[in-house]
């Protein structure tokens, strides 16, 4: 489990990237973390793989990640936005960086490889991006570690390539893991995840489970919302938009409709969202 | 301090760096390799050419030359391992998102910090191996041109062991030879530790900042083997007493322990932004 109580982190002395954030994250889910460029997603994914130290208390799995234990990292895998790779084919590095996680497994890898269908015998530097990502991708699934941070993990991936990792990430959850997505490519998580964190200057704006969201919120035709609506806009489809659900039917979450509604309607969303 | 050491896990840390730096480190060591031979082909050549004319050089001439300079080369390659290594180090500590996968890796900073310990002496022994190699290449390629300029270093090399006193003791090139090389690891070494310690008072950009006292220290180095080493080791009447033969391998453990503390907390303190 991952528990921020007031974390706060500034690069600079007087600019504060991140503050006040207080969040509970659970095994079991695939959060997705949704937020403006500069809200600090990264800097949060930074914080909770101990790459920095932040102000509060950070606490994952009972370690203080800036500690860097052994027993801490051999539990935690992250896909950083731009991997570093070095020059050797996929399977090199999969050689040297398997001793170092005793829950490696080469089937997830080379289930991975063949999906994605990455020519393992190029060497890493000489691929394309998405190829690249992908290489980096089916080697952090194979670390099969409880928990899994990946930062814009979609970006560079064509369209087969993104449907191909819904499916390996939802194969690869289980009871015991915990994924986190960072991504402002919001439609690549629609039918993924199963938790959204809305990340804001102030702090996190929205943290539930899609079934919370598809229980309090209507999404869909805007002739057949209720008051208030929280956001609203022209489609082919016509006018569509976000309500507060006043039937008992859910409806299917619109990621990016769900994440302009909570940045427009900050304070309301909390409200709707407050622990019962 | 979390000092609980895996063996199996720095074992596999060296593996996973050479692999991660194996082309970096040969191209460079090539190519400075090359550039070192370069000079010295030149410069005993161009000497040779010009201060006795093309007939007058002789093989001993043409040893004690190639010998002088590939000692001034080693000094040369020590500093450039040094810089050579503490780049592959920031490479992993220091090189904002570069050092992810390091920092990242299952294992404790303790024994990262000796895995950057060990690839810094593989680094040592690496450029006295290539000076050892230079004096051997550079003799023979100088002896189809000269020839007996072999035979003329194989016996310089000779005389410089046999002419060492050791106080108290009977010749012994053996002894100089441990107290020679602990010298000048000591020397590297100890810079080694000015720039890790600069580096971490200049919290700011520690790499531009570091890089460049360590280009002084570098210079200041040089020229101070140059005046003290070279014509000391001219002169070659070195006298060791038994009091250096202890205090040089005790000396030695003073930078080793000092390195190792200033990059644990290099490593520990880090953050990757």
């Amino acid at each position: 489990m991952i528990q921020l109580k007031e974390i706060g982190y500034a690069y600079k002395r007087n600019h504060q990237t991140i503050k006040d954030i207080n969040l509970e994250l659970h095994p079991g889910n695939i959060y997705g973390l949704l937020g403006k460029n500069g809200v600090g997603k990264s800097t949060l994914l930074k914080i909770i793989c101990g790459l920095i130290e932040p102000q509060g208390t950070c606490l994952v799995d009972g370690y203080t990640p800036f500690d860097r234990k052994t027993d801490f990292l051999e539990k935690i895998t992250l896909i950083p936005e731009t991997p570093v790779l070095p020059d050797l084919q996929i399977n090199e590095l999969a050689k040297i960086t398997k001793p170092f996680y005793a829950t490696f497994d080469d089937r997830i890898l080379e289930k991975c490889l063949n999906e994605f269908e990455v020519p393992v015998n190029n060497r890493l530097t000489k691929m394309s991006l998405g190829q690249q990502k992908k290489a980096i991708i089916s080697l952090a699934l194979a670390c099969n570690t409880e928990i899994l941070i990946m930062d814009e993990p979609t970006n560079g991936l064509d369209i087969p390539s993104k449907s191909i990792f819904r499916k390996l990430i939802a194969e690869i959850i289980d009871d015991n893991k915990l994924i986190l997505i960072s991504t402002h490519q919001v439609k690549d998580l629609e039918n993924l995840i199963s938790s959204v964190v809305i990340l804001e200057n102030e702090g996190v704006i929205l943290a539930t489970s899609i079934n919370r969201i598809e229980d309090k919120l209507y999404f869909g035709d805007l002739d057949r919302m209720s008051d208030p609506i929280l956001y609203k806009e022209c489609s082919i489809r016509g006018e569509w938009g976000v309500s507060i659900n006043k039937t008992e039917t859910p409806t299917n979450v619109d990621l990016e409709m769900l994440f302009n509604a909570a940045v427009q309607n900050k304070e309301l969303m909390k409200d709707i969202f407050k622990a019962e | 301090m979390n000092t609980k050491l895996s063996f199996q896990n720095i074992q596999h840390l060296i593996r996973y760096d050479w692999k991660f730096n194996q082309k970096a480190f040969l191209l460079k060591f090539g190519m400075i390799e090359l550039i070192l031979i370069a000079v010295i082909v030149l410069q005993v050549g161009f000497k040779g050419v010009t201060t006795l004319g093309i007939n007058s050089i002789d093989a001993s001439w043409m040893g004690e030359h190639i010998l002088n300079n590939s000692t001034l080369i080693l000094l040369v390659m020590n500093i450039a391992t040094v810089i050579l290594m503490t780049r592959m180090m920031h490479t992993k500590i220091n090189k904002g998102n570069n050092s992810i996968p390091y920092v990242m890796l299952p294992a404790n900073n303790v024994e990262k910090v000796t895995t950057i310990h060990i690839w810094y002496f593989v680094g040592m022994i690496f450029s006295i191996v290539i000076y050892v190699f230079n004096i051997f290449f550079l003799g023979s390629i100088f002896t189809l041109i000269v020839p007996g300029t072999m035979e003329s270093i194989l016996t310089s090399i000779q005389s410089f062991f046999s002419d060492i006193h050791l106080i108290g003791y009977e010749k012994n090139g053996g002894l100089f030879l441990w107290a020679f090389l602990s010298y000048t690891i000591i020397n590297t070494l100890l810079i080694y530790i000015l720039y890790l310690n600069i580096n971490l008072f200049f919290k700011k950009n520690p790499q531009v900042k570091s890089n460049i006292v360590l280009i002084f220290l570098g210079f200041g180095y040089l020229w101070y083997t140059t005046k003290v080493i070279v014509p000391f080791k001219e002169n070659i009447q070195l006298c060791i007493n038994r009091w250096e033969v202890i205090a040089y391998p005790l000396l030695f453990l003073i930078p080793v322990i000092g390195l190792f503390y200033a990059l644990y907390y290099q490593i520990r303190e880090k953050e990757i932004k």
